[in-house]
């Protein structure tokens, strides 16, 4: 009988390639030294197209076990999919310090940020400091809210041309549960 | 007679010790009824054998009664601050600017009542960024008498949905190491969701059934500072949030969850190492979720006692009752009752492993 969704699960330290996958993002947000390396665990997920990545400090890894069905732990990165990491919500507010230094981050209005709560895409006079690509979302008073993608419309009004599309945000939590 | 069925017990001593007792427990998990307890039963919508061992426990009728009165009244709505994320002045005056009432709970800092809302609280930007966990008055009573230490080893016994698992990971300042343990997949999910909201990281959440903890991770065995068992139970401490309660559930599932939490706590001290401190929550006014079963894993074990925590609030532990025999230390526990701290119905103990 194939065993159920999420019934054999197993924390395991990350392979290179699923490393490097995530240091990939990592620099893509501008992070350029992945300050997770030799810490991230993978939960294998039977059935599953996704592999969900977590970092876990030193002394959280003598507590997984071998052979124990660790569901979660330490910090969610996100989930690696067809080679690519979905960051999760856990990990943009633990890059949010380096927003100052080198993580690439918009801040919205707090129009800006009731509409990426809602999921919707932000238009560009409700960013402050739009940036192309992934980036990590904050609210008016910096706190971190989620990912986003900065892109730009090709036509209509000028003044609209830079938007934000929602990548995940805070609401998820309502809307998914995690 | 009803048919008494218990639980798959894991450890080979609780299961020779219940079956020692099975006449024993036929004559205390049977069902009761007549007199002053039919009579209450019927006016206030119960089974009798509810109402018949709540006049057993009180010793009271009056006492009873108004009880009873009290479970008729909703729980007030409330919410604990995460002050691991925001300090609690700052998140109350960022509600109150939303046109939310909020008044203080005396006995726990981070406690706040929502006396009035303008939406639900669960779905303002502050819940979303895990500014603070909705979570009753008796319930975020319990984890502060943990006394959740950073570096800590603390092992949470039936974790999901993550109110108590935060609180500790709050109250250590998320630098204990908590292990989660769920065995429900959909619980496990919600407990995942809400650690995270809340910000912390310093966790492993394992779905499985805890009683296989010492075998699954042998590490752990003797080895955890604390443990908190908040057992599955009854549910009879919280029939004002879930009037079904009144009359879901019969006397043999009493004896079947008995047994259950008889036998998870066995195995929290077994995963205790000596001096550690656990402590025992159900939420549930029944002596035999309570009491009795302290008694009897004092019977089972002699490397543990009852340890005094530092109660803020409730009454003691019942010493004697009329259908069970009861050990005279279960005094040292405590029991919140509706009608006299205005939460929902809880017994919480602190056992001590021995050195």
């Amino acid at each position: 009988m194939r065993a159920k969704k999420e019934d054999v699960v197993r924390l395991r330290p990350a392979a290179h390639e699923e490393e490097a996958i995530i240091a990939k993002f990592l620099r893509l947000v501008g992070v350029a030294v992945n300050p997770f390396k030799g810490g991230i665990y993978i939960l294998d997920i039977e059935g599953a197209r996704y592999r969900d990545a977590f970092y876990l400090p030193v002394k959280l890894r003598s507590l997984v076990g071998r052979g124990v069905a660790a569901y979660s732990g330490g910090l969610y990165l996100g989930s690696i999919e067809d080679r690519r990491l979905k960051p999760g919500l856990p990990l943009a507010r633990a890059l949010k310090p380096l927003c100052s230094v080198a993580a690439k981050c918009v801040k919205l209005t707090p129009r800006g940020e009731q509409l990426f709560l809602y999921g919707r895409t932000v238009e560009g006079y409700n960013i402050v400091g739009w940036k192309p690509g992934y980036v990590i979302v904050l609210a008016p008073d910096g706190e971190a809210i989620g990912w986003g993608y900065g892109d730009m419309r090709r036509a209509g009004d000028p003044s609209r041309n830079l938007i934000l599309k929602p990548l995940k945000d805070l609401g998820w939590y309502l809307r998914r549960g995690g | 007679m009803t048919r008494l069925t218990p639980p798959r017990i894991i450890n080979p001593r609780v299961e020779s010790l219940r079956k020692k007792l099975a006449s024993i427990d036929e004559m205390i998990f049977r069902d009761r009824g007549g007199g002053e307890a039919s009579r209450l039963a019927v006016k206030y919508g119960y089974r009798d054998y509810i109402v018949a061992r709540l006049i057993a426990a009180l010793g009271n009728v009056a006492e009873v009664e108004e009880l009873l009165e009290w479970n008729e009244k909703p729980l007030p709505e409330t919410i604990r601050c995460n002050d691991y994320l925001i300090p609690c002045s700052d998140l109350v005056e960022r509600l109150e600017q939303k046109g939310f009432t909020l008044s203080g709970i005396p006995w726990i800092p981070e406690g706040i009542e929502v006396v009035d809302a303008p939406m639900s609280v669960g779905a303002t930007h502050e819940y979303l960024r895990g500014y603070y966990y909705i979570q009753d008055p008796g319930s975020m009573s319990v984890t502060p008498l943990l006394d959740p230490k950073p570096g800590e080893i603390i092992v949470d016994m039936a974790a999901a949905p993550g109110g108590k698992a935060s609180h500790i990971l709050q109250l250590a300042r998320d630098r204990a190491l908590l292990v989660a343990v769920e065995a429900n997949r959909k619980r496990v999910r919600a407990l995942r969701s809400n650690l995270q909201r809340l910000g912390f990281t310093s966790y492993i959440i394992h779905r499985m059934d805890s009683r296989l903890l010492p075998k699954r991770i042998p590490g752990l065995r003797a080895s955890a500072d604390k443990v908190l068992l908040d057992a599955p139970s009854s549910g009879e401490g919280i029939i004002r949030k879930d009037p079904s309660r009144k009359t879901s559930r019969g006397p043999e599932d009493l004896y079947y969850i008995h047994w259950l939490q008889l036998d998870m706590l066995y195995t929290g001290i077994e995963l205790l190492k000596p001096g550690g401190i656990l402590v025992y929550a159900a939420c549930s006014t029944s002596p035999e979720e309570g009491e009795l079963v302290i008694s009897r894993i004092l019977d089972l074990r002699n490397d543990v006692e009852v340890a005094r925590l530092d109660y803020r609030i409730g009454s003691p532990g019942l010493d004697s009752y009329e259908y069970a025999e009861l050990r005279g230390e279960a005094r040292g526990c405590i029991r919140l009752w509706p009608h006299r701290h205005g939460t929902e119905g809880f017994f919480i103990c602190g056992l001590r492993r021995k050195t």
